[in-house]
């Protein structure tokens, strides 16, 4: 299995001290294996995001009960960056700006971090080239965006493009990807749609989380689960996502209640 | 009520040196004596000095600092690993090599180009006619011209592009006394020139040197300095006054990251229309350094344009401070002057203080300042580390990112280079060369 949640439960760390800790997953378990795509939806404020930032080991979350194997391993003893270098991959729903970074040198800083930490030599600067080109051009990037700072003036279908390419660059095992079609119109959303499911085969991974079914008709998953108040409370097949289309959110989480 | 403050024993020591203090070149004497009346009068700034209020002065001069009567050799060795590490190697220059306020014509390396004097202040005979030694009415300027042991001084004559840079190591070390040295450049109508002033070595002194540039119309000077002088011992005085004519422009730019104490004066005249300057600085700062820089720009004539950006991290208990003018003359016309500061803390005991100022005296102007201080971007950390970058890393490289501007415009791209790659290597606990 490459992927095992079971029973996890997670809190907001509070600032400073500032009021309790509130629970926001509240028990979820999941699996998911190599060539899989899963699915999961849910209302706003379900935990979704939640559920991602503390796969990659986001600083402000506290997990209080349950685990995550990733590939068998503890995923939660791990740095963020250590999770990184093992293959998890998290594409964001709002890619930071990093002014004074230029996009090129963090594509390599970051693939080379990543082969460092797994005991692997670095890609030489030809080498590298040569992989960012190729994986550019397939996702339509120039070689002057890459160029630019990271993410600075990029509009939201630019970013997330870039995140593609990142994973395409990156090869991680498991990707998952936090709300990738927010803020992209149609024909973007199916730029990025092409680029993910060029990145599909069986040694791969896929947690795709979305509000919306749309997405869906895109990214086609084989298990869609939804979730709702920190847990998943009904999984299925694809024709869930439909179901859910028609129905909305409420008439599921009544069930549940 | 005021009461008188007690004079500190750095300026004990330099109100008693004067009467034995001896130093080439003789033409000078006069001039020399009539500054050290006017730094009788006035003293050293006091912590209530306006324009010195946080720099602390009476915390670093709180012992003698008697001047360097003799100049005192470096060992051979010291001297070279001083010379060959520091950021600035990568410039393809002339060298002129100053070792405790004198030069060491063995250690320069100085390549002729036509057009171009370059010569030690203590050797010239007879006052050049091309040079303004006068100073400021600034008393650290003024102790400068009094117990200013050498210099270069350096004419480019009109029309000449010059093709060789100059760069000038100020080597000082050992502990308990002073040195100062005093620079000119005159760069004559069309020319254009480039200056670069390392400040190295270290100890327990004070290195009060002081670079006055006139930039004649439609010249252009470029001028990179570093203060990488090591254990935060030094206390060094720095300043750049500046007159810069019509059409011609004035670059200049700074990394302060060695020694205990740094404080910088830079004063630019506009003297003639259509003029620019830049000015950036970036500070690096750990430990108990400090960096302090008073910054005046007089937009004295119409249509000139200054850009001043000042970006400073502070880590440990680290202070950096920032008092910047843009002075709009009546009558300046057309003027657009930016000055921005910015200070990263990475310590919690780190301060940073900061005032930019516009005084302006005329309406038709584009003017603006701003002020920002703040922590690393946890988000950015994170998005970093999420990617593989190891945590250390991330820091290190955000901490570039932010003071990558100062150094965007410099044009030699070997030099550009080796201050970016060394704010990145900063954070990883190296320090000064």
């Amino acid at each position: 299995m490459l992927l095992e949640v079971k029973d996890l439960r997670a809190v907001v760390r509070p600032e400073e001290d500032e009021g309790e800790a509130k629970e926001i997953i509240k028990g979820l378990s999941l699996s998911l294996d190599r060539g899989e795509v899963h699915a999961i939806m849910g209302p706003n404020g379900s935990g979704k995001s939640t559920l991602s930032h503390v796969l990659a080991g986001k600083p402000g979350y506290e997990v209080t009960d349950g685990e995550v194997l990733f590939d068998g391993e503890n995923l939660l003893e791990l740095e963020p960056e250590e999770r990184a270098a093992k293959g998890l991959f998290l594409a964001m729903q709002y890619p930071v700006e990093i002014p004074g970074v230029p996009y090129m040198q963090f594509l390599k800083v970051a693939l080379n971090s990543q082969r460092k930490l797994r005991g692997e030599d670095e890609l030489s600067t030809p080498d590298f080239m040569r992989l960012v080109r190729e994986k550019a051009q397939a996702l339509g990037i120039s070689m002057d965006m890459l160029k630019r700072p990271v993410n600075v003036g990029f509009s939201g279908g630019e970013k997330k493009r870039m995140e593609v390419l990142q994973m395409a660059v990156l090869e991680p095992k498991l990707c998952v990807l936090d709300e990738i079609d927010s803020g992209l119109d149609i024909d973007a959303l199916k730029v990025v749609a092409e680029g993910v499911n060029a990145l599909r085969g069986p040694r791969r991974g896929f947690l795709v989380i979305t509000h919306y079914q749309r997405l869906l008709d895109y990214i086609e998953p084989d298990h869609v689960h939804i979730m709702a108040n920190g847990r998943i409370i009904r999984s299925g097949g694809p024709e869930l996502a439909h179901e859910l289309e028609r129905e909305g959110y409420a008439a599921f989480v009544e069930d549940a209640a | 009520m005021t009461r008188p403050i007690r004079k500190l024993p750095a300026e004990e020591a330099w109100r008693e040196a004067f009467a034995a203090f001896h130093a080439a070149p003789e033409w000078l004497r006069a001039a020399r004596e009539e500054a050290f009346a006017r730094f009788e009068k006035t003293g050293l700034p006091t912590p209530r000095t306006e324009n010195w209020r946080w720099s602390e002065i009476h915390r670093h001069l709180n012992a003698p600092y008697p001047p360097l009567a003799q100049p005192e050799t470096v060992d051979e060795a010291v001297l070279k690993q001083l010379m060959e590490g520091h950021l600035l190697t990568a410039a393809d220059a002339s060298v002129l090599v100053f070792v405790n306020g004198r030069v060491s014509l063995e250690h320069s390396r100085l390549m002729e180009e036509d057009g171009v004097e370059i010569v030690p202040l203590a050797d010239v005979p007879l006052p050049p006619e091309w040079a303004d030694l006068s100073p400021a009415n600034d008393a650290i300027d003024l102790l400068n011209l009094a117990y200013a042991t050498d210099g270069a001084l350096v004419r480019v004559r009109a029309g000449v592009e010059a093709s060789i840079p100059l760069l000038v190591l100020n080597i000082s070390t050992g502990d308990g006394h002073s040195v100062a040295l005093r620079h000119f450049v005159r760069v004559e109508e069309g020319a254009s020139f480039t200056f670069y002033e390392a400040q190295l070595g270290g100890g327990d002194h004070v290195a009060n040197v002081s670079t006055r540039a006139i930039v004649h119309e439609n010249a252009a000077l470029t001028r990179v300095q570093v203060n990488q002088k090591k254990d935060e011992g030094t206390i060094h005085f720095g300043r750049l006054g500046a007159e810069v004519h019509a059409h011609s422009r004035l670059h200049d730019t700074a990394l302060l990251t060695g020694g205990r104490y740094h404080r910088q004066n830079t004063y630019v005249d506009f003297a003639g229309e259509h003029a620019e300057i830049v000015t950036n600085s970036a500070y690096l700062l750990r430990s108990r350094q400090h960096a302090d820089t008073r910054l005046r720009v007089n937009h004295a004539k119409a249509h000139c344009t200054s850009r001043e950006i000042f970006k400073c991290v502070m880590d440990d208990h680290a202070r950096g401070a920032f008092q910047g003018l843009i002075h709009v003359a009546p009558g300046a016309s057309g003027t657009d002057g930016r000055m921005g500061a910015h200070g990263l803390l990475l310590g919690e005991a780190a301060e940073f203080d900061s005032k930019p100022e516009l005084e302006i005296f005329h309406d038709d102007v584009a003017c603006a300042h701003g002020s920002t201080v703040g922590a690393l971007d946890e988000e950015q950390l994170f998005y970093l580390r999420a990617r593989g970058v190891t945590a250390r890393r991330a820091r290190a490289m955000l901490v570039a990112a932010y003071v990558g501007e100062v150094f965007d415009d410099i044009a030699d791209e070997r030099v550009r280079q080796a201050l970016t790659d060394y704010a990145e290597r900063w954070l990883a606990g190296e320090g000064a060369a």
